[in-house]
């Protein structure tokens, strides 16, 4: 085996490779559970993070749908003005949650949806496709940020397993194999020693009688 | 009361010339012949017609969609400007006072470029000196530097009161859209009031002036609903309409259809919105239950009347003024309507542009023409 080279076959080495296959077996089945909670983990999260990508996909229709008529019935600078009239600034939290010892990212937003006498442009002097305009863009904002902290967390997730995943496969395939024939062949040469050590002595307390 | 020693020939010349500049718009043949357009072929289109003079000037400048849209905007300043200076005395008066709803834009314009940093020339590109305030003072107001430089001059504009009393205090969050609504409800009152008593003639317009403000207030009562959650309404109400502000703040409150299909049929707002509807679909055959169904299931729902529909009562409007303009022949009524009917033109050409741009269906467009 490539893993394990240079040993020797003594009693001592015997000791420390099984110490070894011991905590290899250990890590391998508590990874082996953590890759387990982490796909059921992203399992859970997949079908919510792609109903909101959907939803997002639909927000974002219905805002280029609009943007047609809101050009053409306002024009360029009076969507620009009203645009640049909005006054509640959105706030974007960032914080970290711990998740099978995984910190993933939580997003999260305040302030998105604001009421139409708040938003910054006067009810009397616009017309209602900025209102319909406004409040389609306040719901992409909203489902952009929805999406993006659980997105963010599956693809952190599915890092994690990827890298779970190889090393559950260099435990199972690499490391333990390695050292239960490294015990095997230190085994065997001991066994092997020991016999030629019982031949040597019977053929010495023959010739002394 | 001002009197003003004005013949009436002069009103039937200037009727009579606003009347043949009516004739030369863009009809709706031309339109449907506009929305199976290029871009470039309705540059061609609006070059040969009577936006030759701003095509040409600016398309060094500009190019596509943006030069439509500067050639329509630039034409239109012109056009009201060429129309108010001919008008004799209490017509010019009275349509000056009229399209002072063009100074409030500007004003709002040139605050929000200034404290939002947009450019100067972006600004005043799409400016319409159509009102008190001249082309120069405009000009001026765009190179000040701060908000409170622009409200000190203002001090001859008759809303100058307010502006100053509401930017005293320096920019803060919700100002300019208290500001502009307060300026457009200041508007309102002293229009009605000068039609109704200060300028000879003024009477003419009341009309169409209360059906425009019931109409501003129907749009605006959905919009609050849909949008917002104040409960009580009157500070967004326009005064002066047929209908009653009582009206509105009693149908604002209602959460049940029968009820509500009962105020909107009381307070007459059932029988626009089905002759809107009629209109847009291009069907005799839809009746109010039609249209109360459509406003309900929107209003349940707390989303705004589609605005095509709003569009549509915007056409009406139009035909609203087109008939008073014809029973009060040398009025200022020819005046107002020749100019509003000119402001659609714009918006129509705008839009069929617009349309172009984004690649949407001729049917779309149509949709979006205020015919």
């Amino acid at each position: 085996m490539s893993y394990l080279r240079d040993i020797r076959p003594t009693k001592s080495e015997l000791l420390v490779l099984k110490s070894r296959l011991k905590i290899a077996v250990r890590s391998h089945k508590t990874l082996q559970m953590k890759l387990d909670g982490l796909i059921l983990e992203v399992t859970n999260l997949a079908p919510l993070v792609k109903a909101e990508y959907d939803l997002l996909m639909v927000r974002y229709r219905r805002v280029r749908h609009l943007l047609a008529p809101a050009y053409m019935i306002e024009g360029m600078l009076n969507v620009t003005i009203a645009a640049y009239s909005v006054e509640s600034k959105t706030e974007i939290e960032f914080s970290e949650k711990n998740l099978f010892g995984i910190r993933v990212p939580v997003i999260t937003g305040s302030n998105v949806r604001t009421d139409l006498v708040d938003r910054g442009y006067g009810l009397l002097g616009t017309s209602l496709v900025i209102d319909d305009l406004a409040d389609a863009y306040e719901k992409l904002v909203d489902a952009i940020i929805a999406y993006a902290g659980n997105a963010a967390a599956l693809s952190h997730l599915i890092a994690e397993i990827e890298r779970i995943s190889r090393r559950v496969k260099a435990l199972e395939h690499v490391v333990i194999p390695s050292l239960e024939a490294s015990i095997a062949t230190i085994t065997a040469s001991r066994e092997e020693l020991e016999r030629e050590e019982q031949s040597r002595l019977f053929h010495v307390k023959k010739r002394w009688k | 009361m001002h009197h003003y020693l004005v013949t009436p020939s002069s009103y039937r010349y200037i009727c009579t010339r606003i009347g043949l500049k009516k004739k030369s718009l863009i009809s709706p043949d031309q339109y449907n012949r506009l929305l199976n357009m290029e871009l470039s072929q309705i540059i061609r289109f609006i070059g040969e017609s009577g936006y030759h003079e701003e095509v040409h000037m600016l398309s060094s400048a500009y190019s596509d969609i943006e030069l439509i849209e500067h050639a329509l905007t630039e034409n239109l300043a012109k056009t009201y400007r060429s129309i108010l200076s001919i008008a004799p005395g209490a017509l010019q008066e009275l349509a000056e006072q009229y399209f002072s709803r063009w100074d409030i834009e500007n004003v709002m314009l040139i605050l929000r470029g200034c404290q939002f940093h947009i450019p100067g020339d972006r600004i005043r590109a799409v400016l319409i000196p159509a009102g008190v305030l001249s082309p120069s003072h405009l000009d001026h107001l765009l190179t000040l530097r701060s908000i409170q430089e622009i409200a000190d001059n203002l001090s001859s504009w008759p809303h100058h009161e307010i502006v100053s009393a509401r930017i005293s205090g320096g920019y803060r969050r919700g100002l300019f859209a208290s500001l502009e609504n307060d300026l457009y409800l200041a508007y309102y009152g002293n229009l009605l009031t000068d039609a109704r008593f200060g300028i000879r003639g003024g009477d003419v317009i009341l009309p169409h002036l209360r059906f425009e403000i019931d109409i501003l207030n129907i749009r605006n009562i959905f919009r609050l609903r849909a949008g917002s959650t104040v409960s009580d309404i009157t500070p967004f109400m326009v005064t002066g309409g047929y209908m009653n502000p009582e009206d509105f703040q009693r149908l604002y409150g209602v959460t049940d259809r029968e009820t509500f299909v009962n105020e909107l049929s009381r307070a007459g707002i059932l029988s626009i919105l089905t002759e809107a509807l009629k209109n847009l679909r291009c069907d005799e055959n839809v009746c109010e239950a039609d249209a109360a169904d459509v406003v309900w299931r929107r209003w349940a729902a707390h989303k705004t009347p589609l605005y095509t529909v709003m569009l549509s009562v915007n056409a009406m409007l139009l035909h609203h003024l087109d008939g008073l303009a014809r029973r009060h022949q040398f009025s200022v009524l020819p005046i107002i309507s020749y100019l509003e009917h000119k402001r659609y033109e714009i918006a129509n050409l705008r839009a069929i542009a617009r349309g172009k741009q984004f690649g949407v269906n001729p049917d779309f467009i149509r949709q979006h023409l205020v015919m």
